[in-house]
């Protein structure tokens, strides 16, 4: 399993974490931890509230200590409602949330700050809010469309329950941070991460009869990502069923019609097996070493 | 009079005699007519018979045999589950025209297990091919087989040829009859391990499957076959066999390594698995299709209690 999440080392320039907490106190804790990190570097501090008001959150963070309490007040912690902000507009749109952080992280520097620091409440992902199954998509985009070339810091903040439930459970397994299997709790069986350099995506897990819908969701992602060709490393995938490959093969068939590519590095022998036994249904499967 | 030279079909229309033959010159005559009358009515013709048949053959297809398709029977139908796909997959690639085909599954030697599984083929030839322009004539060795194999050729073949005679069998069998007949108790084995499994509990089983299979006779491969064929039986568990199911695992006699997947679904198509499927399609019978092609026999038996399948490797 996943180490636990919460706290760790301070985070850096690029960086896209996830944190959960299970209690107000630990909310607190690593809000303040978090608040006072972005402020020593010079960052502007974006919070992005759900569970909360953003009176609430305010009125928190200024009980936390006088330092946070002077940040609101020259507004280099500004916490905003994520209703009333990016999910104004439902459903999700992934193009329009990474431009609109693209333009946040340029407003920030163009007031002199050293970058952005962004701090998102997830919760909302875990209770089916329309256009969350694209929550993935945007978070498998960001390492490339935004972290890659803008200082920009992300950090997800999930409860311990919400970040087991789907499809948020699939999206809050996209970080860095975490290991391979997971946040504590979460039975997801396969998940998806970005490599860094981006543009390529690596599995883990089993693709399954027991995962086939997240299977399902990864590929509906991969297949949404703007890219010519999808690199998909699938040397973290211990095996792949034949239904998984069924849906591999109608992944690239998606692409292909958009004249895209996936291509698959590390393809297990299962998925070599099944291929060889279903050669006119996979002869499109572009499979490397 | 048997007349193997004869057109036996128009399309639409099935023949599906058993020859029953004494001395090889009989089989070569018999089989080498019927062949060279397929190629001369520009029929499409496939000889699934064990090597040695086809050795003694070749001779006298002459010139023949480049048109013949000739296949080793003990290679294609080791496991007796994987001919009848084979079978349907020759007359397809060949729609519009009555297919002439050569199929031996049985020969001295097989086990009573095989033999089982290859009675109950014989039977489903008959199911499959029901509205099918199609020959398909099934040599036995009558002085070889064990009396109850010819017996059960006599129920599963509608016409016989012996000794000349083209015969109606009294004895034919309704399909489904013969297929319960075939459902016979297995025996228990001695020393299995057994894993019961359930939604979300499919890595482990492969997990626990692999591990096993590393401590078989299995090369590398086979074992990945093995874990494969596992994973979509125990698959089909949770899809169409009421969510749970048994694995047990064990070893045989000359290392043969079996693995047994008890479930509570059932077959509700004889024919599921015995044709070769879309890669896309989910009705279950693509699993089995998988097994079969990747088992040296399987094992099936489809009863009230749920459905067993025994899944046979040989190293």
């Amino acid at each position: 399993m996943g180490r636990t999440t919460d706290g760790g080392p301070p985070v850096r320039h690029g960086e896209h974490l996830c944190r959960t907490y299970a209690d107000e106190s630990q909310w607190a804790r690593q809000v303040g931890d978090l608040l006072r990190e972005g402020i020593a570097l010079g960052q502007q501090v974006l919070y992005y509230a759900h569970s909360r008001t953003p009176l609430e959150v305010t009125a928190r963070v200024r009980a936390d200590g006088r330092d946070l309490g002077a940040a609101v007040e020259r507004e280099q912690v500004r916490v905003h409602s994520a209703a009333d902000s990016y999910l104004r507009r439902l459903p999700l749109d992934p193009d329009l949330m990474i431009a609109g952080l693209r333009d946040s992280c340029r407003l920030a520097l163009a007031q002199g700050w050293s970058g952005l620091r962004v701090i998102g409440e997830m919760d909302w992902a875990a209770q089916q809010a329309p256009g969350a199954d694209r929550l993935l998509e945007y978070e498998l985009r960001l390492d490339t469309e935004v972290f890659a070339d803008l200082p920009v810091t992300g950090i997800c903040l999930y409860t311990t329950q919400a970040a087991t439930r789907s499809p948020a459970a699939l999206a809050a397994a996209t970080h860095h941070d975490l290991k391979n299997a997971g946040l504590p709790g979460n039975d997801t069986k396969l998940t998806a991460r970005p490599l860094r350099p981006g543009g390529r995506m690596r599995l883990l897990g089993s693709a399954d009869w027991d995962s086939r819908t997240e299977l399902a969701a990864v590929l509906a992602a991969v297949c949404r990502l703007p890219l010519p060709v999808v690199h998909v490393d699938l040397s973290g995938v211990d095996f792949i069923d034949t239904a998984a490959t069924a849906a591999l093969a109608r992944a690239t068939a998606v692409l292909a019609g958009q004249d895209r590519r996936l291509v698959l590095h590390h393809a297990p022998p299962s998925l070599r097996t099944v291929a060889q036994m279903f050669p006119d249904e996979c002869r499109d499967l572009e499979m490397t070493a | 009079m048997t007349d193997p030279t004869r057109p036996l079909v128009s399309t639409g229309s099935f023949v599906h005699p058993a020859l029953f033959y004494r001395t090889t010159q009989e089989y070569v005559a018999t089989v080498g007519s019927f062949a060279r009358a397929a190629l001369a009515a520009g029929e499409p013709c496939l000889i699934a018979v064990p090597a040695g048949r086809l050795e003694a053959l070749r001779p006298a297809l002459d010139d023949a045999a480049d048109g013949v398709e000739l296949v080793d029977m003990t290679v294609l139908g080791r496991n007796p589950g994987r001919i009848l796909s084979a079978l349907q997959g020759f007359a397809d690639r060949h729609p519009g025209r009555p297919a002439r085909i050569v199929g031996e599954p049985i020969w001295a030697g097989r086990s009573h297990a095989e033999i089982l599984e290859a009675t109950r083929h014989e039977a489903l030839i008959n199911t499959a091919f029901a509205r099918r322009g199609a020959t398909i004539l099934c040599p036995y060795d009558v002085t070889a087989l064990p009396k109850s194999v010819v017996a059960d050729a006599r129920r599963t073949h509608p016409t016989i040829w012996d000794d000349g005679e083209d015969l109606a069998s009294p004895l034919y069998t309704d399909p489904a009859l013969v297929c319960a007949d075939c459902d016979q108790p297995l025996p228990e084995p001695a020393g299995a391990t057994a894993l019961a499994y359930g939604t979300g509990q499919l890595a482990q089983v492969r997990h626990h499957a692999e591990t096993w299979a590393q401590s078989t006779a299995l090369t590398p491969a086979r074992q990945g076959d093995l874990v494969l064929a596992v994973s979509e039986a125990t698959a089909n568990s949770l899809a169409h066999g009421g969510g749970s199911g048994t694995l047990r695992l064990w070893t045989g006699q000359n290392a043969a390594v079996i693995a047994e997947i008890r479930d509570g679904g059932h077959l509700s198509d004889p024919l599921a698995g015995r044709r070769r499927p879309r890669l896309a399609s989910t009705d279950g019978g693509r699993g089995l299709w998988m097994i079969h092609q990747l088992c040296d026999l399987v094992e099936i038996r489809a009863t009230g209690g749920g459905l067993t399948l025994r899944l046979h490797m040989t190293p």
